[in-house]
């Protein structure tokens, strides 16, 4: 499969680039800027090159899939309106949606220390990402993921709709593997899902959704 | 018996223990004290004097823990020891309400830029990380500390593939290339006990990207027990490379040399602790030593300080070539520096010959450890600040820097000292007493005595079972990787995007009045001094 992975530069995007190598998928990785471009292509990316919309649309036509990463935390963003770019995901859904690639996975977070009536939240501005994905014309999995610690993956996690333990944590290489491997799964197809550690093994996780 | 004799008994008793024992032993004492023909001190105030060589015994453990001021401790102040200590065992360094400096005292400062680089400019190479262990604290009282530790993927820290530092890059088969700037200085199996030997091979060879120097006392199997790279240490006694009668063994140097472990060899002329030959007392040579020596079984060896292959110059540049064409590997040389002709005349000849050295290792005279007399230690040779800005002046005057790097060491523990020295002129730097540290060492001063409290410095098999290989080697790693952090957390303030990148211009001097000045004003000072002695 040609994967395009959008913030690959970012800690769990290098383990996603790794993980896709792996697989033997072809990646493609977007980085923030020039200077990551050379470690992407030796963690294993067939092509790695610099953001930028408007040059975004041929790779997007030649891909299969899209990985849309982004540095959210749930801890950073607590309080505050915005966690991601909402210009710049909305403009990749148009263009994935023009260039007809189907599949789309989002990393998003779990919120769960926020309450319903938190004033970020009143406005829905947090969740605007994963609701014009959505609604757009793709197959997508929303996959939101527990606080990021740097621990060695384990390949085992928990995967449900809601995650209340505050505390629920996920090591960075764990959480780009539910990425990698919701890629071709169809029980999580059109879905929001919330993962943290836990016993099951993740492509086991994933099908039985 | 009626209970009133017991209880006369009972009071004999009490009244000859409180009371009589303590008197019968100070008698004894005063006698024995006052009789003896040794200490002045107890022949004109006997028992009383014991004082003064009880409190003289635990004097540096109270320095150490109680009197010492936080910074004044020597070698190493608290927080330098502390500061290493942390690195290992959390991988975490941060420190809270500022410096404790003295800021009124001179010394080097880096010129940090209006404008420093951002994580994402940085030309670091992460992309393999370490999977390693820290510790984390569950909670700290006064009397116990809480922690357990967890596994880690670390960063590494390596430099990227076109900025790594390659030893004999033009003169050797094969040049060895390193991706980072701190490795392990000389420090021999014998000297350091096995484990110690071993945790550090196996934390070295974990981090990758540094280098462990064997010392001058052979390679052993602990050594290679990581695969760490090798730089094999090779001193006028030979050991390792030696016939039984004490020549130069080519056939043993090509064992060696074809080992894939071992990257580079490097000729101890000196180092900055002992400017003399090493000494290891017969009862210490065992089996297992000789054999990785190659010397004789419980005989005392009694090192020459200086090689008898060579005495001059064009002697050992020539006896460097064939080591490097037999090898096949770079080939350096350690050095104290103290006369600055000798030097000079070192460095002509290099230009002039075209021959030379692969790299320089040059030891500062507050370079340190093992077994050495106080006048050695404290009085010969430069300190490294002042050496290593002359050698990479004069490499530069004579045309031949390119040919060379530099491995500077003495006491550049801490990533700021690192730093400095790179931008002094160092390629590379070597570090022995922070990894010591890393290993357990409580900087007791018995390295000598083969008593090494914490089984670091001692070949003693019971003082050695307090070392846990499988728990230290972790904090070797860590370790380096923090240095490895600390530099590019440097290299980013002062607004270049790799340590390499570091440059005279990088630091300066600041002495007592609050006055500046550039590094090429210790060059001037030295060429003066030169010039004093000729005339």
């Amino acid at each position: 499969m040609k994967v395009i992975v959008i913030g690959a530069n970012g800690d769990v995007g290098e383990h996603v680039i790794r993980k896709l190598a792996d697989r033997k998928h072809e990646a493609l990785a977007v980085a923030a800027n020039e200077n990551q471009i050379e470690d992407l292509v030796k963690l294993g990316a067939a092509q790695a090159i610099v953001y930028d919309e408007e040059k975004l649309i041929p790779y997007l036509q030649a891909s299969d899939a899209v990985i849309y990463l982004t540095g959210v935390n749930p801890k950073k963003h607590t309080g505050k309106t915005v966690m991601v770019d909402h210009q710049s995901i909305s403009d990749i859904i148009q263009l994935a949606q023009k260039s007809n690639v189907r599949r789309f996975v989002m990393m998003s977070a779990v919120k769960a220390e926020e309450s319903e009536t938190d004033p970020s939240r009143k406005i829905a501005a947090k969740d605007l990402p994963e609701d014009m994905l959505k609604a757009a014309n793709l197959v997508y999995t929303v996959i939101r993921i527990g606080q990021l610690t740097d621990n060695p993956g384990n390949g085992t996690i928990t995967l449900s709709e809601k995650i209340h333990n505050r505390k629920a944590e996920i090591s960075r290489e764990d959480a780009a593997e539910v990425l990698v491997e919701s890629l071709d799964k169809e029980a999580v197809f059109h879905s929001t899902i919330e993962a943290a550690s836990g016993d099951t093994p993740i492509s086991k996780a994933l099908s039985q959704f | 018996m009626s209970l009133t004799d017991y209880l006369v008994i009972a009071l004999f008793v009490f009244i000859s223990l409180v009371i009589f024992i303590p008197v019968i032993l100070f008698i004894y004492w005063y006698i024995k004290d006052d009789r003896q023909k040794q200490h002045s001190i107890l022949r004109n105030f006997p028992v009383i004097g014991k004082v003064r060589y009880f409190t003289e015994n635990v004097g540096p453990e109270l320095r150490q823990y109680l009197f010492n001021n936080d910074t004044e401790g020597k070698p190493f102040s608290r927080k330098e020891y502390q500061d290493v200590v942390k690195a290992g065992k959390y991988k975490e360094r941060l420190i809270g309400f500022g410096s404790i400096r003295d800021f009124d005292e001179e010394g080097f400062y880096i010129r940090n830029t209006l404008f420093p680089k951002l994580v994402d400019e940085m030309k670091v190479d992460n992309t393999r990380k370490i999977n390693t262990r820290v510790y984390k604290v569950d909670g700290d009282n006064l009397f116990s500390r809480k922690e357990h530790s967890e596994e880690k993927l670390a960063d590494p820290y390596y430099l990227r593939d076109e900025d790594a530092v390659v030893l004999g890059e033009e003169s050797c088969r094969q040049p060895f290339r390193v991706k980072g700037l701190v490795g392990q200085s000389a420090m021999s199996y014998g000297s350091l006990g096995e484990k110690a030997i071993t945790a550090l091979s196996k934390g070295l060879g974990l981090a990758g990207g540094t280098w462990m120097n064997t010392g001058e006392g052979g390679l052993s199997q602990y050594h290679l027990a990581g695969s760490p790279d090798i730089i094999m240490q090779i001193g006028p006694d030979m050991f390792g490379v030696r016939k039984p009668n004490g020549e130069f063994s080519w056939e043993e140097f090509k064992k060696k040399s074809e080992l894939p472990e071992v990257k580079a060899f490097e000729l101890k002329l000196a180092q900055g602790a002992k400017t003399r030959g090493g000494h290891v007392e017969g009862e210490k040579v065992t089996e297992e030593i000789a054999s990785i020596r190659l010397v004789e079984v419980g005989k005392t060896i009694n090192s020459p300080n200086r090689f008898y292959e060579f005495d001059n110059v064009p002697s050992m540049f020539d006896f460097i070539e064939e080591l490097r064409s037999v090898g096949g590997k770079p080939v350096g040389m350690k050095i104290v520096v103290g006369d600055l002709d000798a030097l000079e005349n070192m460095i002509s000849y290099m230009k002039k010959s075209g021959k030379g050295p692969d790299f320089i290792t040059v030891d500062g005279g507050e370079g340190g450890t093992g077994a050495t007399y106080q006048e050695l230690a404290d009085s010969v040779g430069l300190p490294i600040q002042s050496a290593l800005t002359v050698v990479d002046e004069m490499l530069r005057e004579y045309g031949v820097r390119d040919r060379v790097k530099i491995i500077a060491s003495g006491k550049l523990i801490t990533p700021d000292k690192i730093a400095i020295a790179l931008a002094m002129g160092a390629d590379l730097v070597n570090i022995a007493r922070g990894f010591m540290i890393s290993v357990g060492c409580i900087m007791a001063g018995v390295c000598h005595t083969n008593h090494c409290p914490a089984g670091v410095a001692t070949t003693d098999k019971k003082l050695q079972d307090g070392l846990i290989v499988e728990e230290k080697h972790y904090r070797v790693c860590n370790y380096v990787i923090s240095l490895r952090e600390g530099l590019y957390n440097l290299a980013a303030a002062a607004g270049i995007d790799n340590p390499t990148q570091f440059e005279r211009k990088h630091i300066v001097h600041k002495d007592k009045f609050g006055r500046v000045s550039p590094i090429e004003d210790i060059l001037h000072a030295a060429k003066r001094a030169q010039l004093q002695k000729e005339n």
